[in-house]
């Protein structure tokens, strides 16, 4: 995985130069940039800040080798790379915790294999990469750059074994076939969240030597001289004020997406209205991106923004609840919609569901499962939780369950009967289900039922990254000294990013940039 | 012009002794947790140290478990018998500082609240 030789780059370089001073004169910026080498780069004259020229800072307050910008699984992962490498890290945060959406995530990641041989041990079928690299370029209808996909797939198995061996990774003793996959390979953690994760990536870098996570530390502009030469520094808000800190090796972007950007939301993907909520953190928003394009990246696919379909209604939170309608499918739960009938086959992509769900004319939809499926999912003692917080229903008739969620009884009972006849037959007339040998017929109580909506939820499109994670720019070429990873870069997913992928991405990618980074000559 | 000198260096020392005073022996006047605490004779340095604040600066989490004690404490304290699993101190975000909840000198606010909109998680100072 060598970087890219400077030299030939710049060779490259020299030969475009012509045809971007052509495209400077029109911007008419040329000829500032020529006569006052110590202005910074900006394309973009849409927002009255980035409008004004910015001058170069002319002094530094830090300097470090790789600046790492977000903490969640792929800043972790980059840190702790490039750490043990030797480099000097910094690892920046704009919110006062650490671990963005990454720590309140779903606690899934998808590897066709693991040093457990969790699949193998459980009985659950047959996976490999391959399979794992289908199942995602057909999830993403194949918008996904395959060679990323290709990346993902081969190296998430030993990035898990990465977190198992170096991180005390705890897991637990399931495995999960979730929506769009065919077949069971996502691995859950034993807390059931991502901060069973995000533990884990800190422990191997804190071993490796990353010092503290510099909290309430924002990303404010990337200073880079023109389009051919590398990126100089950051300048970030802080507790203490503006600063300005010199990037000796790299930059690494790693600032996750912008569910919670409600003009960005809008401007690419004008479907996704205020009304939806979003299960992202407050800081997920997208101005790192801009923050890159301003000085030359490139960024695609912004408009493919997934909504998580079962959701909390009310808050449109991602909690552990949440997670069951993506999880008991695998092994038998039902899709109900307000009238108590099905609306689609459950282990349908998320846009899918999503879709039907609105479809479906009601505000809410639901998930139906059993006492045996739970063991297979979660613990006995989550779902209690789940009671209590009023968020999951128990009853020992289906009848009783339908009146506490608020469908009618008789249709429940009827559509239960006739996905148990279905199961039986192992074929699916209404939806076409797969049914694999996992799956349980809703037989005997109690009986546990669950609402769900979508929300807002990933941002599949960014900034373009190739498989070195370097950032390419709007000419197709490497920024030199800039990496991204995780959910702030595009073309991983495609159209529709596959539950559970996200996180591999994250810490597959992060690996690959802060191991690049770490490479860069000062 | 001299004497001038003189008494602006007077009035200099004075203002900084009564800054020093003010620091370790005064308190807030912020109407926040910052007020609570002034109201109950905490003082500026009791938080800060005896030099002063600077822009920026916080407070670590060892400070306040002086007085408050430990994450375990405080979860037995704010456990809501009702919803046991919704306590602000044991939390799946875990031992975060207690200044991103609990700011002194603005408006304290539950960090729950900002991605679970209907908890309503009170909290002192708000």
């Amino acid at each position: 995985m060598e970087k890219q030789d400077m030299k030939s780059k710049t060779e490259q370089a020299a030969s475009t130069e012509v045809s971007r001073r052509g495209f400077l004169r029109i911007l008419g910026v040329a000829g500032a940039l020529m006569t006052a080498p110590a202005m910074a780069l900006n394309f973009f004259k849409g927002d009255a800040e980035a409008a004004a020229i910015r001058m170069l800072p002319k002094k530094w307050d830090d300097e470090v080798d790789v600046v790492i910008v977000g903490s969640g699984f792929a800043g972790l992962s980059a840190a702790a790379e490039a750490a043990v490498r030797g480099s000097s890290t910094m690892v920046i945060e704009k919110m006062p915790i650490y671990g963005g959406n990454s720590r309140i995530n779903g606690g899934g990641f998808n590897a066709w294999t693991d040093k457990l041989k969790l699949r193998e041990t459980l009985k659950r079928g047959d996976d490999s990469a391959d399979l794992h690299f289908n199942d995602t370029l057909s999830g993403g209808d194949y918008y996904n750059i395959p060679e990323l996909v290709r990346v993902l797939v081969d190296n998430a198995p030993s990035a898990m074994n990465w977190m198992l061996d170096d991180g005390d990774l705890k897991l637990k003793n399931v495995l999960v076939r979730i929506g769009g996959h065919s077949a069971y390979r996502d691995h859950v953690t034993l807390d059931g969240t991502g901060r069973g994760y995000v533990d884990a990536l800190k422990k191997i870098a804190d071993r490796n030597g990353v010092k503290k996570i510099r909290l309430r530390t924002k990303l404010t502009w990337i200073w880079r001289k023109d389009p051919s030469s590398p990126i100089l520094g950051i300048e970030v808000d802080t507790p203490r004020g503006i600063q300005n800190i010199r990037v000796k090796k790299a930059l690494v972007l790693t600032s996750g997406g912008f569910g919670r950007d409600l003009q960005m939301r809008k401007m690419f993907n004008p479907n996704i209205s205020d009304a939806y909520n979003s299960t992202n953190q407050p800081g997920a928003t997208g101005e790192a991106i801009r923050y890159a394009q301003a000085i030359g990246a490139d960024a695609l696919q912004l408009c493919f923004i997934q909504l998580y379909p079962t959701a909390d209604p009310d808050s449109g939170t991602l909690d552990k609840y949440a997670l069951y309608p993506s999880r008991m499918p695998s092994y038998g739960g039902v899709f109900v919609d307000y009238k108590g009938k099905r609306f689609v086959g459950e282990l349908e992509r998320r846009d899918v569901v999503s879709r039907a769900e609105i479809n479906s004319g009601g505000k809410q939809a639901y998930t139906v499962f059993t006492e045996k499926m739970i063991p297979n999912v979660t613990t006995p003692e989550e779902v209690q939780g789940g009671i209590t917080a009023g968020r999951v229903w128990k009853a020992n008739t289906l009848s009783e369950l339908a009146q506490m969620m608020g469908v009618p009884g008789g249709a429940l009972e009827d559509t239960i009967s006739k996905h148990n006849q279905f199961l039986k037959a192992g074929k699916d007339p209404q939806f076409n289900k797969p049914f694999t040998p996992q799956m349980l017929a809703i037989g005997e109580g109690p009986y546990y039922s669950v609402a769900q909506w979508p929300s807002v939820h990933h941002c599949m499109g960014g900034l373009r990254i190739n498989p070195l994670a370097q950032v390419i720019d709007i000419w197709g070429q490497p920024i030199p000294r800039l990496y991204a990873a995780g959910e702030v870069t595009g073309g991983v997913h495609g159209s529709n990013r596959l539950g559970a992928n996200a996180t591999p991405d994250a810490v597959v990618f992060g690996r690959i940039a802060g191991t690049n980074a770490a490479k860069e000559k000062e | 012009m001299q004497n001038k000198l003189k008494l602006i260096t007077i009035l200099g020392c004075i203002l900084g002794f009564a800054c020093f005073m003010g620091l370790s022996y005064g308190g807030a006047a912020d109407g926040y947790l910052g007020s609570i605490h002034t109201n109950k004779n905490i003082r500026c340095a009791d938080c800060h140290g005896a030099a002063a604040p600077v822009k920026g600066d916080t407070v670590e989490n060892e400070v306040c478990s002086k007085c408050h004690g430990t994450y375990e404490k405080l979860a037995a304290k704010s456990m809501n018998p009702k919803i046991p699993n919704r306590n602000p101190h044991q939390s799946h975000l875990g031992e975060i500082d207690c200044v991103v909840c609990h700011m002194a000198h603005k408006p304290s606010e539950a960090y729950c609240n900002g991605c679970h909109a209907k908890f309503d998680m009170k909290i002192p100072g708000h």
